[in-house]
């Protein structure tokens, strides 16, 4: 006879839920914060424990996602401080951006259109690409306000500038953009 | 002329990105758990051999030491490691608490990033450094001087040396202090320039400012 199978505590449970709704939103997300793929699973592994870890002080004040994505940012951002005193390339804010140095061709097929977009995000601060990175979630301002806590107006702005520049990278190929 | 507008063929490419169905269970979690505790405790125990080599060696210096000067050099120097060493580990410890703190948060990003910064440029502020490179800086002359006062001719030159020492020691501790806070700066900056209100806010508060100033 085995052994009695102890039942999920509601941290596992909570972790679960929020596995099978967002796991496939954090994976996106440590790409877009870590292009090397053996630094990337450690980035992602750092995610799933701090996730697990927290929510045992999950208290539904806030949806379980803007949690996840929380936790997740911080985290990947905590990674990228980190990384950013080995980098020589300095991060960029959404203004300094030229899409020039990173543009494709308007027929570029899905994969080098994914590659491009995240040298793209790589070479943003933490803070402008977790807007980038939610917009492309899909996640409305109001949403992304409540993840990286500025003011829904400031979101709006900024969005502004992150479709601009989404557009301009695609729609121009890079090669007039900016 | 482009539409402001982000294309969907970007948003279905992000979305629809083939992904691995990474998940942990309780095992994996502890077993990162040990693997970080063991990667600390390895680093750690590479700091404590290097300064207790360096004390080590403090002390035997010390025993082999007949001149009364430098036996105080070396019991300075014996005490400045043993005092730089507990404060690196007090520093550890307190780096680690916030870290911890940092990567269980779920405040807001950008809350999480401020208070990150602030930590961090605490530690690099003025007087937590001076205080800790001060108790450097009387070894290298106490046991110079040791060395050469038997020769009166060479005093000209420790005094130089003491000069040097101090300077070097100055400076370095500058560039430390500069180069950190201004590297924090720039990025609480940057986090202003992002908090920043939107215009609309911002003639709001403005006008809130202003019935108060009419009001008084």
């Amino acid at each position: 006879m085995g052994q009695p199978v102890a039942p999920p505590t509601s941290q596992s449970r909570l972790y679960d839920e929020a596995v099978d709704a967002f796991g496939a939103a954090i994976e996106r997300l440590a790409r877009s914060y870590e292009l090397d793929a053996h630094k990337r699973q450690d980035l992602l592994q750092n995610i799933h424990l701090n996730l697990w870890r927290s929510l045992d002080r999950f208290d539904g004040q806030c949806s379980l996602r803007t949690w996840v994505y929380r936790v997740a940012h911080n985290v990947a951002a905590t990674h990228v401080m980190d990384e950013r005193r080995r980098r020589s390339r300095p991060l960029v804010g959404l203004d300094d951006l030229d899409v020039r140095d990173v543009g494709i061709e308007p027929d570029a097929d899905r994969g080098v259109l994914l590659s491009r977009l995240m040298e793209l995000i790589q070479r943003l601060r933490p803070l402008d690409r977790e807007l980038v990175v939610l917009y492309l979630e899909g996640l409305s301002a109001a949403e992304i306000a409540e993840v990286a806590g500025i003011s829904a107006g400031n979101v709006a702005t900024r969005m502004g500038r992150v479709k601009k520049l989404l557009s301009q990278y695609v729609n121009e190929g890079g090669r007039n953009a900016v | 002329m482009p539409s402001d507008r982000a294309p969907d063929s970007l948003v279905s490419a992000w979305q629809e990105q083939p992904t691995s169905g990474f998940r942990m269970v309780p095992s994996d979690f502890a077993r990162t758990i040990r693997r970080d505790v063991g990667d600390a405790r390895w680093g750690f125990w590479i700091f404590l051999v290097f300064f207790a080599a360096m004390t080590v060696w403090g002390g035997v210096s010390l025993l082999a030491e007949v001149d009364p000067v430098r036996r105080v050099g070396h019991v300075l120097w014996i005490l400045t490691t043993v005092f730089f060493a507990g404060q690196i580990f007090v520093l550890r410890r307190r780096v680690r608490a916030i870290r911890y703190d940092i990567l269980r948060t779920t405040s807001p990003s950008l809350a999480a990033a401020r208070a990150y910064l602030i930590a961090r440029r605490a530690f690099h502020s003025g007087r937590w450094l001076w205080s800790r490179v001060i108790v450097m800086f009387p070894v290298g002359p106490i046991l110079s001087y040791g060395a050469l006062r038997a020769e009166p001719d060479a005093i000209q030159e420790w005094l130089w040396g003491v000069m040097v020492w101090v300077a070097l020691l100055a400076f370095a501790v500058f560039i430390v202090q500069r180069g950190a806070a201004r590297a924090y700066d720039r990025l609480l900056r940057e986090l202003d320039e992002i908090e920043r209100h939107s215009p609309m806010e911002r003639f709001m508060a403005a006008h809130e400012q202003w019935k108060e100033r009419q009001g008084d």
